[in-house]
């Protein structure tokens, strides 16, 4: 169906049959509409990869369909310099938290998203915990204990 | 009728009152102890006391607290040590178990917890992650250990332990109560 319908926005990967890679990131909110009326009504997961030396962070949107039982995945890339995504919280309610845990740990921001902010993170933490090219400074009460 | 006469008359009889002279009619601990009186130092008789109705803060952190609800069960049941009696609120708890990992987003909580409960207080760290902060030690939320937060008594490895060796450890947190002399941690140094 997905195929049918936006042929020149998504493919299908190979070696898969229900993973797409979205083409570019206008197309991702029309078709995540589409996906919507269509009757995939339950968002299960988003999520991010962070691929440091190629330069992009890929989203993964997991949607499923409750009549079929189908499962499909939307693969997206965003830069890494300017991570900037159409939020998707209009079309399924269940977006605003996974899309706060997204920028929590990569900071990628959602545009049009209701309240972005820090969800797992405590406030007055700095730094996105989950890029690869994260360092961490540990607190007094953090770190390796050494037995000397 | 001993009884009666002794405290009818007092001196004439004999009883051990102190008096040098009649230092022959003492009798020694263990000939009291067979009469069913038994002398303890009113801190000894609290120690012994304290031991066996130790009040743990129900709190669970991480995976080690299901170790911990186990143990308070049927199979393993940690009321036969007199440990049953586990609070919700720390204003009416002895123990603080810490039994998981402290993220650095809960320090404050634990904290706070420990600082609610009233005196005289214990803590036990319950699994590598309260000890050290286990596998977790290197990321970014985790905090080293309970002893970098709160002072702790007791530490019980595993990951998690056992629920035998929890009981272990809460009946090495009575007999440090009882022993105080024991108290004093001794390495094997060469």
């Amino acid at each position: 169906m997905v195929q049918q319908k936006f042929s020149q926005m998504v493919e299908l990967l190979p070696d898969t049959d229900c993973e797409y890679r979205v083409m570019s990131l206008q197309a991702l909110l029309p078709i995540c509409q589409e996906l919507k009326a269509a009757g995939y009504a339950f968002l299960a997961d988003i999520t991010a990869v962070d691929y440091l030396n190629e330069g992009y962070f890929r989203l993964l949107y997991q949607v499923c369909n409750y009549q079929n039982g189908d499962i499909i995945v939307l693969k997206v890339d965003v830069s890494r310099d300017e991570p900037l995504v159409e939020s998707v919280c209009p079309v399924w309610a269940a977006a605003n938290w996974l899309e706060r845990e997204v920028y929590d740990m990569f900071g990628i921001v959602f545009k049009n998203h209701p309240r972005l902010e820090r969800i797992l993170m405590w406030e007055g933490f700095e730094g996105w915990p989950l890029r690869k090219d994260f360092v961490h400074q540990p607190t007094k009460y953090q770190g390796r204990r050494r037995l000397d | 009728m001993a009884l009666k006469t002794n405290i009818l008359f007092p001196r004439k009889v004999g009883m051990p009152d102190g008096d040098p002279s009649q230092i022959h009619d003492l009798l020694t601990p263990e000939e009291l102890e067979s009469r069913g009186i038994l002398f303890t130092s009113l801190d000894k008789l609290f120690r012994w006391g304290t031991g066996w109705s130790l009040w743990p803060l129900q709190f669970g952190l991480a995976c080690c607290a299901i170790e911990m609800i186990c143990t308070t069960q049927s199979r393993f049941d940690m009321s036969r040590f007199g440990f049953e009696v586990f609070r919700n609120s720390p204003r009416q708890a002895d123990v603080m178990l810490v039994a998981g990992t402290i993220t650095e987003k809960m320090r404050p909580s634990v904290e706070l917890l420990y600082h609610q409960m009233p005196e005289p207080k214990w803590v036990i760290a319950i699994g590598s992650c309260a000890i050290s902060g286990g596998p977790f030690v290197d990321s970014y939320s985790v905090v080293a250990g309970a002893d970098k937060v709160v002072p702790v008594d007791v530490y019980i490895p595993g990951c998690p332990p056992r629920p035998e060796a929890i009981i272990d450890g809460m009946l090495q947190l009575k007999a440090k109560l009882r022993y105080p002399e024991r108290q004093k941690v001794v390495r094997d140094v060469k």
